[in-house]
């Protein structure tokens, strides 16, 4: 369970985040909408515990995120934004170096380690160094790495990002799955059709607010509109995009090369 | 999960998982995707071969003056310590902070106590290394002294050793501190004049020691005052002495203070390797990267060359040179180390006019550093902190990706090496006429671009598309091995470039022409090998 309560965080005069507060029961999969720079990484590095909030509180599976951030940190699983990982490594050797931090015992963790590679089809690359990679297939060890030790709350920061359309189809079941099972997933997208097929709750933010909290039909209702992209338009406020495009466009055209 | 055993509370799984992925990170080359094995070695050993190929002619040129075992070892450590400094401070934000340390490893659970320790553990493995390299030719070399027992080699490289962790961990206090205190922007920019002072004195220190009356060098600390005392490589050099027959009062405190600041300085630097404080530092560090710069400090216009790869090889080059530290600090400490060579050659009189008969060659330490620091420059350009940034060239629509090097080239050449050139050429009005010592910096400038030219072939990737790895600063001295060819070309062209008149003006037009024709086919060579690059 994720529970959030009047949590702030500002650089300088910015309001990263602005007083949210919010609860994410187990089993729930919430998308966390929201522009650029509206707030979402910087809320999920707070409940990472990798940033530390200038107000308010929060609770991972009843652990509070700043005076238990070992225990945060031991429950969680993380896909960062930044997809970062020691290129220099292998599959194999991050993974296991991974598991590791988490004191997985090595024969359960040489097992997963298999069993990932082979459900996201980097078996056959598990033995040669990432610097060769492309993005998606850096993509599945990041995720593979947030799995492998089973954590019972997931953080999901644009996880899709350079995956081919059948790992994201095999991973959004496997999401399922999992919070059939019990788990809490954030998830956090600026893709709309992902977020609205797979998530049970959406919550929109902008301008480090919550501005919309609810299912995709509760939202929908809500707003009077029919789909859950006309809703993040009408509540982000985003204009007139047609008008804006068809300027655009012009003035390129009319510059020539 | 299971609970992993501890010990004074750091995690033996997650320690060793830790030290192993910092060791690898240290020592395995970021290109060759597999079969990692082969090129391992030779990857972790090349900068320590070139630390121990400068000991190694310190040491030689201290044994021939018939140097004390004492003068011995206060040159190898002071040596040591300054090396030790000078790659820790350089390589600071790679030996200590990773920067993706914090991204991969801030939010899982591992104890600041367990990555302190790790990276504790991985700091003294490097420092033991490059201690090890600096010191292990002097310290076999030091049997050979005329004063030395069995026992004085050993002691000193233990001094030398236990010198270099004080000096690593000296600076990891210096640059936390520092860092706490002032802007991470500013303090590289002091870093970068610092290192370029370093280097420097360590140059003069060079010159100096064949210089150096042989009576000082065997007198040892006989006649020193107690001022002495203040400079930390002879408190390490105290250990050395402390096991002859008769240590001295002087010795015996300066061993002690060599402990007493060990200790200190070993356990309030090991207090700087926590989590915590990583991330901090590595923030701190990440600041540099949020400062706006006024637009247009850099034209994009340029001279040299119509195509649009030369133009931006000019245009990148030069914002290179101005906002990337690493380029920076290289290009400037290297163009010290002409002028320092200049000014020694003017001291001790070995700068003669060699267009006067019977006076000399022309062939001087500055002459020879400034073709070492071209070939230097073509390597520099090659890395950056930007390096990421790369992608683009290889999407651009480039006919010849190698042109960018020619405008790179034109930068070196315009905003460094003439710059370098001037400072030599005042150096040589000094001693030579006006008329002759244009005509030799003249000499000089040909022999920069041919070496420019030739500097390309050594080049395989595009320019600042290679990330700064560990050693790379010291890899990039062994550059002066590829100086050898043209200053043998110098010493045979000589003959005929300073018979004067039409076989100067003849000598430098081919010199001209040969490096037109070089600079086409390096570059022509060059596109093949960019294009096949597969490295991104």
């Amino acid at each position: 369970m994720i529970k959030l309560e009047n949590l702030s965080k500002n650089f300088g005069s910015l309001k990263a985040v602005d007083n949210i507060t919010l609860q994410i029961p187990d089993g729930q999969i919430c998308g966390y909408l929201g522009p650029n720079g509206a707030g979402k990484t910087t809320t999920v590095k707070l409940l990472t515990t990798m940033l530390k909030p200038d107000a308010g509180k929060a609770w991972i599976n009843g652990f509070d995120i700043i005076t238990q951030s070992f225990e945060v940190k031991k429950s969680i699983g993380y896909v960062p934004e930044s997809g970062k990982l020691y290129k220099s490594l292998t599959p194999y050797e991050y993974l296991m170096f991974t598991g590791s931090l988490y004191n997985v015992e090595q024969e359960i963790l040489e097992k997963r380690i298999n069993e990932f590679a082979k459900f996201f089809g980097f078996e056959n690359q598990i033995h040669t160094r990432m610097i060769s990679f492309s993005k998606g297939e850096k993509q599945r060890v990041v995720i593979t790495s947030a799995l492998i030790h089973n954590p019972s709350v997931l953080f999901l920061d644009e996880p899709l990002s350079g995956l081919d359309a059948t790992t994201v189809l095999k991973f959004k079941e496997l999401l399922r799955d999992m919070a059939n099972k019990g788990k809490t997933i954030f998830y956090c997208s600026h893709i709309l059709e992902v977020v609205e097929k797979l998530c049970d709750r959406v919550v929109i933010i902008d301008k480090g607010r919550i501005i919309g909290d609810g299912s995709v039909n509760e939202l929908e209702n809500m707003t009077k509109q029919s789909s859950l992209e006309d809703v993040f338009r009408q509540l982000t406020d985003a204009g007139d995009v047609g008008s804006a495009v068809a300027a655009l466009s012009k003035s390129i055209n009319n510059q020539g090369n | 999960m299971p609970d992993s055993s501890k010990l004074f509370g750091i995690d033996r799984q997650q320690f060793v998982a830790l030290l192993k992925l910092h060791l690898k990170l240290d020592f395995r080359p970021r290109s060759a995707p597999q079969n990692t094995k082969k090129r391992l070695i030779p990857q972790a050993l090349l900068p320590f071969v070139v630390y121990g190929w400068f000991g190694f002619f310190l040491a030689l040129s201290l044994l021939t003056k018939g140097a004390s075992t004492q003068v011995y070892a206060f040159f190898v450590i002071s040596y040591t310590m300054v090396m030790v400094f000078f790659a820790v401070l350089h390589e600071f934000d790679i030996i200590l902070i990773n920067p993706d340390d914090m991204e991969i490893i801030g939010y899982r659970p591992v104890h600041s106590k367990t990555f302190s320790a790790a990276k504790l553990a991985n700091f003294v493995i490097y420092i033991s290394l490059l201690s090890a390299s600096l010191t292990f030719l002097p310290g076999a070399i030091a049997f050979f002294l005329n004063e030395s027992t069995v026992i004085y080699p050993f002691l000193l490289f233990f001094s030398a050793s236990v010198s270099s962790l004080v000096t690593g961990f000296f600076v990891v206090i210096l640059y936390t501190l520092l860092l706490q205190r002032i802007s991470a922007v500013k303090l590289k920019e002091f870093i970068t004049y610092m290192q370029v002072g370093f280097t420097l004195v360590i140059f003069l220190v060079y010159q100096l020691i064949p210089r150096i009356d042989p009576r000082v060098l065997q007198s040892g600390f006989n006649d020193v005052s107690l001022w002495f005392l203040l400079a930390p490589s002879v408190w390490f050099t105290g250990f050395t002495e402390i096991f002859s027959k008769n240590p001295d009062l002087f010795i015996i405190y300066a061993s002690f203070a060599g402990v007493i600041a060990s200790i200190i300085v070993i356990f309030t630097g090991g207090m700087k390797f926590s989590a915590a404080g990583a991330g901090y530092l590595s923030e701190k560090l990440k600041e540099s990267e949020s400062v706006s710069v006024k637009p247009g400090t850099v034209s994009q216009k340029t001279g040299f060359g119509k195509s649009s790869e030369t133009k931006a090889g000019y245009f990148l080059t030069m914002l290179m040179i101005k906002r990337d530290r690493s380029v920076k600090a290289g290009i400037l400490s290297l163009s010290a180390i002409v002028a320092a060579s200049a000014l020694m050659s003017y001291f001790d009189g070995t700068m003669t006019d060699p267009f006067i008969k019977e006076s000399g060659t022309g062939f001087s330490y500055a002459f020879m550093f400034s073709i070492f620091i071209v070939f230097a420059f073509i390597n520099f350009i090659q890395y950056s902190t930007d390096w990421e940034g790369a992608w683009v060239f290889k999407i651009s629509p480039m006919r010849n990706p190698g042109k960018l090097y020619r405008g790179a080239n034109a930068v070196i050449l315009s905003r460094v090496l003439v710059p370098v050139y001037l400072v030599v050429f005042a150096v040589y009005l000094l001693r030579i006429r006006f008329f002759h010592a244009f005509l030799q910096i003249v000499v000089m400038f040909v022999f920069g671009v041919l070496s420019l030219c030739l500097g390309l072939f050594l080049v395989k990737d595009f320019p600042f598309s290679k990330k700064r790895v560990r050693g790379q600063r010291s890899r990039s001295l062994g550059m002066i091995f590829y100086t050898v060819p043209v200053l043998i070309l110098y010493v045979v062209s000589g003959k005929f470039i300073y018979r004067g008149g039409l076989y100067y003006i003849l000598s430098v037009c081919v010199l001209i022409l040969l490096s037109f024709a070089v600079e086409y086919f390096a570059v022509r060579r060059l596109g093949q090998v960019i294009d096949k690059s597969e490295d991104f």
